[in-house]
């Protein structure tokens, strides 16, 4: 039960939505999947806008890429053949990878964006896909996904604006993306995610962005490792070179979950073998 | 406020808190099949079937019920006439403290709606947010991999 909770909004549609939540200043939460409770037991949140009215809930693939509204689940993208096939398929994975089968049911894109945690699995592929995040009120029309992360994004969003979708541009052909996650157990948090996406020329790498979730505080791109690798032939020992300087790079939470120094680790480790992955896709020897 | 759903199969108006959630209410009409656990979303013994998705009925708003299809153990089948899975899980002895099975069933439930063949690893996948401490997954596989033969018999 959240007590604190005084009325449930129906909007019936996104600009009466983003009207509600600019007149409640605050006192009024939207809310998808519901998952992040803690949002909502908020003393100052008096009512949640629900978003499931809105015409929100769709995955499609049109001629500029993939579409997906705030309100998809996540059991939505792993379901659909239009985002398993996208791109090498990590939008899929990662997708795939977070909580459970009947938590998937509930977690939104949105929500894993808008909300982000520090382990959301979606926002690094995201990134490394250059998606961008279509916004309702004025902090729209649209921002980059790098920059609604930059920040937390509810600074950005505020109280008035509301994320109504992303959109995942066509990545140019010979260009994959990967995505891998270590956790204690397949059902936790990452410790560490990792998502990549490659562009090959034969053996030789065109174009690289990496992103990471779960290290720091916020999922961000790693620039820095792209260098290494672009205008290379993209071997184990490229892939490992890559992954020693993310590791350098990043500055890691300590946590219950993690220390440190096995945090970085892992992103050695992780950024080589995403990197492989994303070019052994990319080069058609994956899907 | 007043949510009108279909309730198992029976269109159902309910009187609910604006905070309250949806195993809470579930289980105020008399649907004691839908468990409480955790209360947060980890556990998964008050899974219902939300417009035949499988959900954690402890993190959905009553509220966001309004409009859509709630399915509960009672809705599959009764202790008379039991549904081919409940039977299976109970002949195969998939069912020992029994807190976990109704969220199994539901979720075993919409699994075979949407993929009649599922292998052993998209069984225990669909499984994967229904935590059972004692019988553990092998006698449900074994219950699950049952009622698929006997559907493909009865063919």
């Amino acid at each position: 039960m959240l007590g604190n909770l005084r009325e449930v909004v129906r909007p019936a549609s996104v600009a009466e939505a983003v009207e509600r939540m600019a007149a409640a200043g605050g006192a009024l939460r939207p809310i998808a999947g519901g998952t992040a409770t803690s949002v909502f037991r908020s003393r100052e949140v008096q009512g949640v806008l629900d978003l499931w009215p809105l015409p929100l809930r769709f995955v499609r693939r049109d001629g500029d890429g993939l579409r997906i509204g705030a309100t998809a689940t996540f059991g939505d993208l792993v379901r659909s053949d239009a985002v398993r096939g996208f791109a090498g398929g990590a939008l899929a994975e990662a997708a795939g990878r977070a909580a459970s089968t009947t938590l998937r049911n509930l977690i939104t894109v949105g929500g894993n964006l808008a909300g982000l945690y520090p382990w959301s699995d979606l926002p690094p592929v995201l990134l490394v896909l250059g998606a961008r995040a279509e916004i309702a009120g004025p902090a729209g029309p649209e921002l980059t996904v790098e920059e609604l992360v930059a920040h937390h994004p509810s600074r950005r969003l505020g109280h008035h604006s509301l994320l109504t979708g992303v959109v995942v541009p066509e990545p140019p052909p010979s260009s994959a993306t990967a995505f891998l996650k270590q956790g204690e157990s397949a059902f936790d948090y990452g410790l560490a995610s990792v998502a990549t996406w490659v562009e090959l020329d034969g053996a030789v790498c065109r174009g690289c962005r990496v992103a990471l979730g779960s290290v720091e505080p916020r999922c961000r791109l790693l620039p820095e490792v792209e260098s290494v690798v672009v205008n290379q032939a993209l071997d184990g020992e490229r892939a490992a070179a890559a992954g020693r300087l993310a590791a350098d790079a990043v500055r890691p939470a300590a946590d219950a979950r993690a220390s440190e120094g096995y945090r970085r680790q892992l992103v050695s480790v992780l950024v080589a073998r995403a990197l492989l992955e994303a070019a052994r896709r990319a080069g058609g020897g994956g899907r | 406020m007043r949510v009108e759903l279909m309730l198992n199969g029976s269109r159902r108006a309910l009187e609910v808190e604006p905070g309250e959630m949806l195993a809470f209410a579930l289980r105020r009409e008399g649907l004691f099949g839908v468990k409480i656990g955790c209360g947060e979303g980890d556990c998964g013994a008050c899974t219902v079937l939300l417009d035949g998705e499988p959900v954690n009925s402890c993190l959905v708003l009553a509220a966001r019920a309004d409009g859509h299809a709630v399915t509960t153990i009672e809705g599959l089948g009764t202790v008379h006439e039991p549904h081919p899975i409940q039977r299976a899980f109970a002949e195969e002895g998939a069912v020992q403290c029994g807190y976990c099975i109704p969220g199994s069933i539901l979720s075993t439930s919409a699994l075979l709606a949407s993929n009649p063949h599922p292998s052993d690893q998209e069984i225990l996948g669909a499984l994967d947010g229904n935590l059972c401490r004692c019988t553990g997954y092998v006698k449900k596989l074994v219950a699950i991999r049952r009622v698929v033969e006997e559907a493909d018999h009865e063919r």
